[in-house]
């Protein structure tokens, strides 16, 4: 039995392919057409899944939309209804969109599909499809499910009960209420695009101080104690307008929004800090919630605001659950993997055997490239490399290149799934650089420097990095923890005064930690352990730079730069080495050194940024 | 209304020519058979007459190219504009008249602050497996075109006025003149 999930015309469009309830592949739109957050119908994320699983659209059983348009096209017409004649522009929009496009979707899968398809067509509830994402890929036979984002059709967050092959829905906030919502408000305000800049809101978090937090809770939103909440919708502009927020709300917070790209002031820095506040209170709330309803030990979360890992770390670490499992897809991209797995284990009735691990595959369900097609390209593009056919040499040699203080591009394996680079296409360097931040920031990601990079720790050793328990996993980077206080280097005179400077770029080179290039300015760290089951090459590379230099940490950072989609194939890779100061690339089996390219194989680093619009 | 493709091609461009030909000559010939024609065509008739216009326009195109391009670029600026204007209109007078007398029956949406103590968190229940074939909430099996689809959702969902919007919605779609964006940069959209 072959099923097809789909998310797609909103953002961030995906394809999963499950065979007989098994993962076999799941990719994002984006890392194929180049265009970041790419919403169309994602035809060549649905090409590469077949592929994976060796099928054509004839084989395909089910292909599964993850929500029901006609019930979205419901909630916005109502939407319009209560506020006209206010929300003529909106319309103006939405109106030729539906009609050309998302009133048609069956056709347009068919379309895509062509004829061979004769499967049948199903369509999953939006919150259900993240409910489902979070639970039956999980290592938990019985879960309480919690589902946050902006909106779906109705529901903006949902609590379920996962047990076994069942999903039982139990509670919906819905729309317009919605947490999603209120931090994208705040991110549109602070001058960060919504949809992409929340993860940024979230990393100038630690620099402010939350003092709008009373004002967010006396005049927006009145969060109750069960972790619901209702927004004052005058403030917003979401409903009727083409932006977020209106002049209610700019005035209540002292002007207009910042200007994307412009200096970022002290007011930015305190908001974000008091919506992150926020965002963790009704995040534990609404945990605490589902703990009651459900009594269920383990939590399993999804949804774009389970992308939070700030909230998520204090879930883990105050809440009433003894486990947290975020889908690593935890946006809309997910929605595909969810409404497959719908399909699978509802419609059908098939059983599920919670895998103690996790049936995610360490996210790593994209597609890969073997060897040989990797030298195929690099010797058509007349790049020298060096092949090893002795893994154990090429780890060797990546180790010390990593603890000689260089950044390296690693491509291995099979691509993420998911925001997340994991180690299969991701810039590295060594955390203990007090200059790599920086470095990496500025010469490679060509991006705003006040967001720390994430560690990643060889799991066996993460109790001895972080506040976790020891071999405790956190493999998809969802998770933040405190560096451990032994770590934490003390702060002289001088750089309690450089942490008070305007510029964020002073205040983010004060080195914090033994490991600076991965320790935020409150100490946090945004973890992602490394096991040999998961990750195996990508873990005994790390083995190995823990043997020469006795450090368990890594830097993990995405392997793109600021705006463009992390890489999918060896010409990506390439494309991006070539274009940036990344010292050495390893692709595959084959280690190439930016000192050893010819000249012709640079890329000028302003046309390759130019090609990318900025997030 | 037929807003062309941009750049212009040249394929679209000969196309849209012999098009342009076509229609020339079709209006020569309704003019010659309702006007007195000048004697030396005359006993030619209409049909002949028009033809022959059909003719010399088509190989002025073919002759002059640049004229053919310049005649594509007229035509798609002004159905553009044309487009832009007619979908403005189309929404100015439908959104508030159909929307507005909608809106006055009541709203879906929560917009009053709920009592102290009330919780926000609805009851809500697993979706049937026979709802899955349909592209609502309700049971079903969707089949057949949009229209008949839509039609179906109408009723089953009591939002029969939404029929209403058809017609616009069939009219701004023709009217459209771009690619349709998947939603504007900046914001959550609703759609």
């Amino acid at each position: 039995m072959n099923i097809l999930g789909i998310s797609a015309l909103y953002h961030d469009s995906a394809a999963a392919l499950l065979r007989d309830g098994r993962i076999v592949a799941a990719a994002q739109e984006e890392r194929f057409t180049r265009r970041k957050g790419d919403a169309r119908l994602p035809e060549q994320a649905i090409a590469a899944c077949l592929e994976a699983g060796g099928l054509t659209a004839a084989d395909l059983d089910w292909v599964v939309f993850y929500e029901k348009p006609m019930t979205k096209f419901e909630r916005l017409l109502e939407t319009y209804a209560a506020f006209a004649p206010v929300g003529r522009p909106s319309f103006r929009r939405a109106a030729p969109l539906w009609a050309r496009s998302k009133l048609r979707i069956p056709e347009q899968i068919r379309t895509a599909l062509g004829d061979p398809f004769t499967g049948r067509l199903a369509f999953t509830n939006h919150h259900e499809s993240h409910a489902a994402s979070a639970f039956f890929p999980s290592p938990f036979e019985a879960a309480a499910v919690l589902t946050l984002d902006a909106t779906g059709e109705w529901g903006t967050s949902s609590i379920a009960f996962g047990q076994g092959h069942r999903l039982t829905m139990l509670r919906e906030m819905r729309f317009p209420h919605s947490l999603g919502m209120l931090y994208s408000a705040f991110t549109a305000y602070c001058g960060f695009k919504v949809n992409s800049g929340e993860y940024k809101l979230m990393g100038l978090a630690p620099y402010g101080e939350p003092k709008y937090v009373d004002r967010i809770l006396d005049v927006l939103a009145d969060v109750r104690e069960d972790g619901s909440l209702w927004l004052d919708l005058s403030y917003f502009n979401y409903c009727q307008g083409v932006t977020m927020t209106s002049e209610k709300f700019h005035a209540l917070f002292g002007g207009p929004p910042r200007r994307p790209e412009s200096w970022i002031t002290r007011k930015e820095m305190d908001l974000a800090a008091s919506i992150q506040a926020v965002c963790e209170m009704v995040v534990m709330r609404a945990a605490r919630h589902a703990h009651r309803l459900t009594g269920a030990r383990f939590l399993a979360m999804a949804g774009g605001v389970a992308l939070n890992c700030v909230a998520n770390g204090r879930v883990l670490r105050e809440g009433p659950f003894e486990r947290l499992w975020v889908q690593p897809a935890a946006g809309d991209a997910g929605g595909a993997l969810g409404a497959a797995l719908l399909v699978w284990h509802h419609y059908l009735g098939q059983p599920r055997h919670a895998d103690p691990g996790d049936s995610q595959q360490g996210s790593f369900l994209g597609p890969a490239f073997d060897r040989d097609e990797v030298e195929v390209f690099l010797d058509s593009v007349g790049a020298r490399y060096e092949r090893f056919s002795d893994e154990a040499a090429l780890l060797d040699r990546v180790a010390r290149l990593l603890a000689a203080g260089q950044v390296i591009g690693w491509f291995h394996g099979r691509m993420e799934y998911g925001p997340r680079a994991l180690g299969a296409r991701s810039i590295i360097g060594d955390a203990r650089d007090p200059e790599m931040q920086a470095r990496m920031n500025l010469k490679i990601k060509f991006r705003e420097s006040f967001r720390p990079f994430a560690p990643c720790v060889l799991r066996e050793h993460v109790h001895e990095v972080v506040e976790m328990r020891p071999g405790e996993d956190s493999p998809y980077m969802l998770v933040v923890a405190p560096v451990r206080p032994e770590l934490r280097r003390p702060l002289s005179a001088a750089d309690l005064e450089r942490l008070q400077h305007p510029d964020l770029r002073v205040r983010v080179s004060v080195p914090r930690s033994s490991v600076p290039a991965v320790t935020h300015v409150d100490y946090s760290a945004r973890v992602q352990t490394v096991d040999a089951e998961r990750h195996g090459r990508f873990y005994r590379l790390m083995r190995r730079f823990y043997e020469l230099t006795g450090c368990p940490v890594i830097v993990n950072t995405s392997f793109n730069i600021r705006g463009e989609p992390i890489v999918c194939t060896p010409e990506d890779a390439w494309r991006c080495f070539a274009a940036t100061e990344m010292d050495a690339l390893v692709l595959e089996d084959c280690l190439l050194l930016k000192a050893d390219q010819p000249a012709e194989a640079v890329i000028d680093a302003q046309a390759y940024r130019a090609q990318y619009e900025l997030d | 209304m037929l807003v062309l493709p941009r750049p212009p091609r040249r394929a679209w461009v000969r196309a849209f020519w012999i098009v342009v030909s076509v229609m020339v000559g079709g209006l020569v010939a309704v003019l010659a058979a309702l006007l007195t024609l000048p004697a030396p065509l005359a006993r030619f008739g209409p049909g002949p007459v028009g033809a022959g216009a059909a003719l010399v326009v088509l190989l002025a195109g073919l002759l002059m190219p640049r004229l053919a391009v310049l005649g594509y670029r007229a035509w798609s600026k002004a159905t553009r504009r044309y487009a832009r204007f007619a979908g403005e209109a189309l929404i100015a007078v439908w959104y508030p008249v159909l929307f507005g007398a909608v809106g006055l029956g009541g709203s879906a949406l929560l917009r009053r602050r709920p009592e102290p103590g009330q919780t926000l968190w609805r009851a809500h229940s697993t979706l049937d497996a026979d709802t899955y074939r349909s592209l609502d909430e309700r049971p079903a099996v969707d089949t057949g075109g949009w229209l008949g689809r839509y039609a179906r959702w109408a009723v089953r969902s009591r939002h029969l006025w939404a029929l209403a919007l058809v017609p616009l919605l069939a009219l701004l779609a023709a009217l459209e003149t771009e690619e349709p964006e998947e939603a504007p940069a900046g914001i959550y959209t609703l759609f």
